[in-house]
């Protein structure tokens, strides 16, 4: 089995002329934690989008456990196996904590049609769904929270329930945009940790950040864009030289 | 020959609606779907001056044109500026603005009836012979003010405090209220110069056809359909989509017979729709997906 | 006592299609102004069924509701793919073309003059002519199509809609077919409907397209907002506020000219008043703000 689970390869985007995404080749490997930083409008919640479906590059392509998914639709890609979050916590506010993951949950036989009007089987599978749901609720520390509304809870528990419904939706890979961006200091560790935990879990993580200590912490390799381009890439030590130079953008 | 007349005619009016109503979508971006019965009631307040207080024409239809400006800027005070006082969205002000719709068109129906109003003194008048086709002196009328307004409205948006500060609040609010742009104001001006308009084409078209109290609603699509045919945020584009939509249905009147004529202006909207929202001379909004 | 069932017959009727726009526009977030086209493509066909081809009730009523949902994906598949703004101008656009054709093409609907003479459904031989009959049949079928409609939203499916509603983009991100559940929404929405329409064609035993335009399906959404978006039980309440209070007119003595007027004019006031004082409706749980 290849090593490398996601990659990317020429891939470039352009808007109105400009381009966001400026022939970039990325290669992650199984169960690594790989951190995206950069200045803003450096392209890296694009190549995100790229990724995950939800923009088509211009050109060049990408390869998921070696399957051509470059002009896949964000929800295939989702249930092939890559999840991701969004930079403005997106989440359905007027459901339940519970109803969010169990929503993430695939291949329910009672959201078809005929599933959901027979019932039976639809009832017992979403009994199994509700253990398992629970079961990630637990892992990010929201199992007390279980009937609030997603848009009750603090911003931090927000962001850990995001982090749930990718786990619950089975992916191997997360993307995850600023995971820990806003957060309150005791969540933003919690998270780490739970960041840290996930390859052991045999999830692969991306995640874009601009809090440098976290990159620092927690991701095993690091890549670099600025103007959608890849500048450097390798370990934090590596590539902590020209991360210096472009932290004066990162205020 | 005479389809391409009817055709200016109708087009003439649709863009001059159309108009009326970008006015008001420009800058709130909602659906004002009362504005076609603030339209039909400016017809109907011509037929009060004209007919039932008899004042002459040129009296009366700035009195009418005024108090359709005012009917539309207090639908604005009284009903829109509370509910987005209270963050309402655009679905709650298009139910809020088709719930106006109905009771005003049926205060219409309830004071006027329902049968065909004229605001004309008396005989039909037999068009000028123009081009082979005929053309009366009240559509050449329609067609002269809606040009004159669009020039007017063009000017106004270019080189008025208000027509920058109107702009300013379509393409960013939270930008035009940090400039000190008071986008209550700037609405409420919308509305009123919009609501004119409106009560001057309708009572344009109701000395030519004559009026019903169902009219607004139809016109209003019209208008609609030119809006979004000549694509929103340009003056001439709407100009040029009424003309368009003006031209395309009455050729497909001429075609195919006039019981169609709505099928057809509404099944070119519903291409324009799916295929090319940003109208002829829009430019493609980009969907912002994330 | 005539009197009150056939306001309990309208009730059930209408209830049946506001239930169903209440699944399209309230529950999955759809907002259509062409919910009466379908109902008139349901009136429509039911009516032709039984007058050109002498068929029986049970066989027009599905063939209605499948002709109505086939059109339904027909128009659905483009026009799901627009912006927001854009889909409810598309369905007005569809509501008019629709009410149009009714008018105009006479061969077939009989145009502005309709078709008289439908007959009343029977059953094991007894034409349900009577007011009592037919109420039995309206409202057996209002609770059938209110137990699908509800099986649908408190399922896994219902969750999804809701979720589509709220934000399309988070709810593709965790593998959902967007489009397939609002093409299926709408068509579900089509086809009840269509079975309103069917009943309404059987129990006036005459129609014309007067009542299938888009008033009509103003009508419809009034009920379902002063209702409560969102809750099918709302629909039940809206449909017996906006059908039964105004017929109260009756009683206060005014001509029907003007009640019709006053009618209207209430049902109009009332959306506006939910806007401003209740944008929830009566029942609702969902905020539209």
């Amino acid at each position: 089995m290849s090593q490398i689970i996601l990659e990317c390869r020429s891939l470039t985007k352009a808007f109105d002329g400009i381009r966001a995404v400026d022939n970039v080749w990325l290669a992650v490997e199984r169960q690594q934690i790989v951190a995206i930083i950069g200045p803003n409008g450096a392209g890296k919640t694009t190549l995100f989008n790229l990724c995950t479906g939800f923009l088509r590059p211009d050109s060049g392509f990408i390869r998921f456990k070696g399957q051509d998914i470059t002009r896949f639709a964000p929800n295939q890609i989702t249930l092939l196996g890559i999840a991701r979050t969004f930079q403005d916590l997106r989440l359905i506010r007027q459901m339940t904590v519970l109803e969010n993951v169990l929503l993430a949950i695939p291949h329910q036989a009672g959201e078809g049609f005929w599933g959901a009007i027979a019932g039976r089987r639809s009832a017992r599978e979403e009994r199994t769904n509700h253990k398992q749901a629970m079961e990630w609720l637990k892992f990010v520390g929201l199992e007390n929270k279980v009937s609030d509304l997603a848009g009750a809870l603090s911003y931090g528990q927000q962001k850990l329930l995001g982090l749930a419904c990718c786990l619950a939706t089975g992916a191997e890979v997360l993307m995850l945009d600023e995971p820990v961006a806003g957060v309150e200091p005791a969540t933003n560790d919690r998270i780490l940790d739970y960041l840290r935990h996930l390859p052991s879990l045999g999830k692969t993580v991306v995640f874009i950040e601009h809090n440098l200590s976290a990159v620092q912490t927690v991701a095993n390799s690091v890549v670099v864009m600025d103007e959608g381009k890849v500048i450097a890439e390798g370990s934090w030590e590596q590539v902590s030289q020209k991360a210096r130079v472009l932290e004066a953008y990162l205020a | 020959m005479q389809f391409l007349v009817n055709g200016l005619i109708a087009g003439s009016t649709y863009a001059l609606i159309a108009i009326s109503f970008a006015l008001i979508y420009f800058p709130t971006r909602f659906f004002h779907f009362a504005h076609g019965a603030v339209f039909a009631w400016g017809a109907y307040f011509g037929y009060i001056s004209v007919v039932m207080l008899k004042m002459p024409l040129w009296v009366a239809l700035p009195l009418a044109v005024g108090m359709t400006a005012m009917l539309g800027a207090g639908l604005e005070v009284g009903i829109y500026r509370p509910l987005r006082r209270r963050r309402a969205t655009g679905l709650v002000l298009l139910l809020a603005s088709l719930g106006l719709y109905v009771v005003l068109q049926n205060l219409i129906s309830l004071l006027f009836g329902d049968e065909t109003k004229s605001l004309r003194a008396g005989e039909i008048v037999e068009g000028i012979a123009l081009f082979g086709s005929r053309i009366t002196p009240i559509q050449l009328w329609i067609i002269f003010a809606s040009f004159a307004s669009f020039a007017s409205v063009w000017a106004i948006l270019k080189f008025t405090k208000f027509g920058k500060s109107l702009r300013a609040v379509a393409s960013d609010p939270e930008l035009a209220l940090v400039h000190g742009v008071d986008s209550d104001r700037v609405i409420l001006g919308a509305f009123t110069l919009g609501s004119g308009l409106a009560g001057l084409a309708a009572i344009l078209v109701a000395l030519d056809v004559d009026m019903t109290p169902t009219m607004g609603l139809n016109a209003l699509m019209m208008g609609v359909v030119a809006m979004i045919v000549g694509g929103v945020g340009s003056v001439h584009g709407i100009l040029i989509g009424g003309l368009l939509l003006g031209l395309a249905q009455h050729l497909g009147v001429w075609k195919i017979g006039s019981e169609w004529q709505d099928a057809i202006a509404f099944a070119i909207l519903l291409m324009f729709v799916l295929f090319r929202p940003h109208g002829i001379m829009g430019r493609p909004t980009r969907k912002t997906v994330v | 006592m005539d009197y009150l069932l056939h306001i309990l017959i309208l009730i059930g009727i209408y209830l049946i299609a506001a239930a169903s726009l209440n699944f399209v526009a309230g529950y999955t977030g759809l907002l259509s102004v062409a919910h009466a086209a379908f109902y008139g493509v349901g009136a429509y066909i039911a009516a032709l069924m039984a007058l050109k081809l002498g068929a029986p009730f049970w066989l027009s009523l599905p063939c209605a509701t499948a002709m109505a949902a086939m059109l339904a994906a027909v128009v659905a598949i483009p026009a799901l793919r627009v912006h927001d703004d854009y889909f409810v101008i598309a369905t007005f656009c569809l509501q008019v073309i629709a009410t149009s054709v009714m008018n105009n093409w006479i061969d077939v609907t009989g145009g502005p003059l309709g078709l008289p003479g439908i007959p009343h459904p029977t059953l094991f031989g007894v034409s349900l002519s009577a007011h009592w009959q037919m109420a039995l049949l309206v409202w057996a079928i209002a609770g059938l199509s209110l137990w699908l409609l509800h099986r649908l939203v408190s399922a896994p499916f219902g969750r999804v809609l809701k979720a589509i509603r709220e934000d399309e983009v988070f709810t593709r991100s965790l593998g959902k077919n967007v489009v397939k559940y609002k093409v299926l929404a709408f068509v579900i929405g089509a086809a009840f409907a269509a079975v309103s329409g069917s009943l309404y064609a059987v129990y006036m035993t005459y129609i014309d397209p007067t009542s299938f335009t888009v008033h009509e399906s103003i009508f419809m959404l009034a009920i379902v907002i002063v209702g409560g978006a969102g809750n099918l039980w709302g629909s039940v309440a809206g449909a017996a506020v906006l059908v039964a209070l105004p017929e109260l007119l009756r009683f206060v003595g005014l001509p029907s000219a003007i009640a019709a007027n006053v009618r209207q004019m209430l049902y109009g006031a009332s959306l506006v008043g939910m806007m401003l004082w209740r944008p929830q409706g009566l029942l609702g749980k969902y905020r539209l703000d």
